[in-house]
């Protein structure tokens, strides 16, 4: 094994942790420094997907918060109950300030943002989102952690694709942050160096990179001062992200559960990629390559994996058709339910890395989150989220809490101070009156 | 106002006549102000070709990179450059996949073994300055000399020149177009002939410039307009133009949708991706043919004839890449073929539906029409606000299947009736029978002319026009209507224009 192992909690977060509260007793500033309490940093993912659901069928009818059981699209996740909450009852309210623009794009924009589109007067003489309108969790969370780890946050993507609407994680304004949908891609990236077991070849290829990297850097120091404003801003940000390179090519901070991945490169069905990207997520957690990542499923089209399911018109139209038939609403919870197997699958891995007394669940909070509710209208209101994991102590799972159309904003910083940051709100602050209670 | 008010507006839904919406940058003829004009980066497309160019390997770098955001189909738009950690170490894989398969000694101008020094600096002379399009500077020199020289030390020759190129290939001067100008008076400058050569071999070719452009900078001559004529004649005659053309038509157009479309087995068991890919070559081959072949009009990309299948067809409507990618699964869409001419063919944006609006298509039935079944579209004043606009349009396609194939009938007993309606269009407004004849009305219109100008300038500038823009597209519009639509001549004016030319001041 080529790993360089470092004892845990790693010294350089532990010193920060200290470092920056003189005066407290250390455990008490563990959580503001992204630490659960038995010391194990604690990881932020999200899983994310389109297309909606159908809601009534999420959770059983009838429950409430300690008493209540999955309904049909949640069923897989029985298992796990212990570890999950369902949110119900929240709006993407922020889409009210874009409501002219395409539904998918714009809840899209809208779901891990909390913040209105940019917009863009174009040649037409009119106007057209072009980005964002700020950053998602996700990057937010990655940038109060930044350096932490060798990438601050690694973003995973199924058939994602390349329209800008399409693109979830955003560091913000103009700044996308589009997947990696390839698997093996990722796997060269996250892993491929640590497949040598030469300790001098792996010695020798970081001094060239550093080498390389160097130059890189000085003629960014080179051409920066020259530019205008906002192309000095681009550039900055490119300089940061070789930067963070330059840790990642150091190798990463690696504790005694990470294990070199061994993902099915070779099935590049949809369940294929979605598997081969789970497993290497929660190595490149294990591993403490990354804190933060999220993945995103999109474009599946048909879901020939489920021959149960029969959709001759595609998923989409059928999607935007409804149950309107006994049959059809069937179909499409199998569609759905087929998303919550591949949540609960990431439980699992994350269940299955031992850490200290516990796991790397009880270490990470993960969001799911979905751009609609009900998918035949594509409606931002009445969401259903779920969030799983311990997120370090701080979540106690098997509850189902429903709330009256709070804006997501509310939502996310609930999260932010249930991870043990002072956030009171986020995205936009005209949807935001405060933290959700009763979460965390 | 140059602007033509019908060229340039957002179609309100639910308004009997089109409301202006949004607010308009674009200004006067008159007023020449500085305007922005964003970095840019290599697209995907760009940096794979550069490399290739570079190194002379027919290689897929590109392949380790992100692919770029899409606006308006374009993956070039200036103001979403962003490199995420991901894509910074896709450019350092992409870079080490290169040197790894080089043999250095290709690319050196000299021998090292008379003199590795020498023989290195000639290489970083020679090599910079291709990949940065313009001799280094003495600072970005050193930084080349002193990576070679202690690489060299330690791991031999041909590391060192290994560590440069990667160094190279991931440095801002060459991943990105940095433009300064030409110091001198006024907010706007012109730009460095250097400059000029990469903007116009990026617009045409898609590429860094070739040796032959790169030495007319290089002699100063390029700023010269009757050099700078010379130079776009030649690479209009290149196959790499052809290969432009074809790949702004499929972004355009979003045909290569065709490849991702999904058709019901069951009605369509020919359908697979390969029939896609095939759709998609026949419009690249159609699109190159006309414009460089045939009669080079935008008329022409709406009428002129070709064989699909067999088939006499004529012009870009009806090809079947775009009328598949703009159907259901087991149905035509009236609804999407509608807005694909407003959008990309008129220029108007649509409103989105409103939220939680049961927008399911109506079912399948084997008696009624496509006109019949969406009746309630134009009946209806909560749809036909916005559907007023597209089915009327989409109507029209409806001798085509949803994979481009010919119909007399939609269903046995159930002839098609392609009966269509132009409005909020100005001078085009007015009835039409099917295809050919939408076609020939969209062949004769300003309005088109005015928005394939448009998507010309958002591709070759990776931007939307602004405010001191507007003499400039102004004076293209009027060139392209005197051409009689010439495409050619449109790409030869562009490079001319005060906008193309120059910049504005740089201020740190």
């Amino acid at each position: 094994m080529a790993f360089d192992r470092k004892p845990k909690p790693s010294r350089r977060s532990f010193l920060r942790g200290a470092g920056a509260c003189v005066g407290l007793p250390w455990l008490a500033s563990m959580p503001n420094t992204a630490h659960a309490a038995d010391g194990f940093p604690l990881r932020f993912v999200v899983f994310t997907h389109g297309q909606g659901t159908i809601t009534d069928a999420m959770v059983a009818p009838g429950g409430t918060e300690n008493n209540w059981d999955f309904g049909e699209v949640l069923a897989s996740l029985t298992p796990r109950k212990s570890d999950v909450v369902v949110i119900e009852g929240i709006d993407d309210a922020t889409n009210l300030l874009d409501t002219p623009y395409n539904g998918h794009t714009r809840c899209r924009l809208h779901s891990l943002t909390a913040q209105g589109m940019h917009w863009e007067s174009d040649g037409g003489g009119g106007a057209s989102p072009t980005s964002a309108g700020g950053p998602s969790i996700d990057q937010f969370i990655a940038n109060k952690w930044s350096g932490l780890t060798p990438y601050d946050s690694l973003e995973f993507g199924v058939s994602v694709g390349t329209l800008t609407g399409n693109t979830y994680t955003w560091k913000g304004v103009g700044q996308p942050v589009p997947p990696e949908d390839s698997p093996s891609a990722m796997f060269d990236r996250l892993f491929l160096d640590l497949a040598t077991s030469d300790p001098a070849e792996i010695a020798a290829r970081v001094t060239r990179r550093q080498s390389v990297l160097d130059a890189v850097k000085s003629q960014f120091d080179h051409l920066i001062p020259k530019l205008g404003g906002e192309d000095r801003v681009r550039l900055e940000n490119h300089l940061e992200s070789i930067r963070g390179l330059e840790q990642a090519v150091g190798g990463g901070v690696l504790g005694d559960a990470c294990q070199f991945p061994n993902p099915d490169l070779a099935d590049t069905s949809i369940p294929g990629n979605t598997r081969a990207h789970i497993d290497m997520l929660t190595m490149s957690l294990a591993c403490d390559i990354t804190r933060v990542a999220t993945l995103a499923i999109g474009g599946v089209n048909e879901f020939p994996w489920l021959p149960d399911l029969n959709f001759p018109t595609g998923w989409h139209d059928s999607v935007h058709a409804g149950p309107v038939t006994s049959d059809l609403r069937a179909d499409l919870i199998g569609s759905y339910a087929w998303f919550a197997e591949q949540f609960k699958y990431l439980l699992d891995s994350l269940a299955a890395v031992p850490e200290g007394d516990g796991t790397l669940l009880d270490h990470t909070l993960v969001l799911y989150s979905n751009v609609f509710s009900t998918g035949a209208s594509h409606s931002h209101e009445g969401k259903y989220y779920l969030l799983g994991g311990g997120g370090g102590g701080a979540l106690q799972g098997g509850r189902y809490l429903s709330f009256d159309h709070k804006p997501h904003g509310e939502l996310y910083a609930a999260i932010l101070q249930g991870m043990g940051f002072a956030d009171t709100c986020f995205g936009d602050p005209a949807f935001c009156d405060g933290p959700l209670t009763g979460i965390f | 106002m140059r602007w033509s008010f019908l060229a340039f507006l957002v179609l309100s839904c639910g308004q009997s006549e089109p409301k202006e919406m949004g607010t308009s940058t674009l200004g006067d003829c008159e007023v020449v102000g500085p305007d922005v004009a964003p970095i840019r980066k290599l697209t995907q497309t760009e940096y794979g070709n550069t490399v290739r160019d570079l190194s002379g390997l027919d290689i897929a770098p590109e392949s380790r990179l992100l692919k770029d955001p899409e606006v308006h189909g374009f993956d070039n738009n200036a103001q979403l450059i962003s490199v995420s950690q991901l894509q910074a170490d896709g450019y350092m894989r992409a870079s080490e996949d290169l040197t790894a398969a080089l043999d250095i000694s290709d690319l050196l101008p000299c021998d090292p073994a008379s003199g590795e020094d020498a023989c290195a600096e000639l290489f970083i002379d020679r090599f910079g300055a291709q990949a940065f399009r313009r001799p280094l500077d003495e600072v970005e020199r050193g930084i080349f000399v002193d990576l070679f020289g202690p690489t060299r030390d330690l791991e031999g020759f041909d590391m060192g020149i290994s560590l440069v190129i990667q160094a190279m290939l991931q440095s801002p001067q060459f991943l990105y177009r940095p433009e300064f100008g030409v110091d001198g008076p006024g907010d706007w400058v012109p730009l460095t002939d250097y400059e000029l050569a990469s903007r116009l071999s990026f617009m045409l070719s898609e590429t860094t410039p070739d040796q032959a452009l790169y030495d007319a900078a290089a002699a100063g001559q390029l700023s010269n307009p009757e050099v700078l004529v010379v130079q776009i004649e030649r690479m209009l005659g290149d196959s790499r133009a052809r290969a432009m053309m074809a790949h702004f038509a499929t972004q355009w157009t979003d045909i290569g949708e065709v490849e991702n479309a999904v058709k019901d087995g069951m009605t369509y068991p020919e359908w697979d991706v390969d029939l896609g890919r095939a759709m998609r070559s026949e419009t690249d081959r159609f699109v190159a043919d006309v414009v460089f072949d045939g009669d080079g009009t935008l008329a022409a990309l709406f009428t002129a004839p070709y064989l699909w299948n067999g088939d006499e067809r004529y012009g870009l409507l009806t090809q079947p890449s775009l009328l598949t990618a703009l159907s259901h699964s087991n149905q035509t869409s009236i609804v999407l073929r509608g807005k694909f001419v407003r959008e990309r063919v008129m220029c108007q944006l649509l409103q989105a539906p409103p939220d939680d609006l049961d927008i399911s298509l109506p079912p399948l039935d084997e008696s009624l029409s496509t006109r019949e079944r969406f009746a309630r579209h134009m009946q209806d004043p909560v749809c036909s606000g916005c559907h007023a606009l597209t089915d009327p349009l989409g109507l029209g396609f409806e001798h085509y299947g949803p994979l481009g194939e010919w119909r007399d009938e939609e269903t046995p007993g159930v002839p098609v009736d392609a009966s269509g309606l132009v409005v909020s269009a100005g001078a085009l407004d007015g009835t039409f029978y099917g295809l050919d004849e939408l076609s020939e009305l969209l062949a004769n219109g300003e309005l088109i002319e005015q928005c394939f100008v448009l998507n010309v300038f958002r591709r070759g500038f990776g931007r939307e026009p602004g405010d001191a823009d507007a003499c400039a597209v102004a004076g293209l519009e009027a060139g392209f209507a005197n051409s009689g639509g010439d495409i050619q001549s449109l790409l030869r004016e562009i490079p001319m224009t005060e906008t193309f030319r120059s910049r504005p001041r740089v201020t740190p």
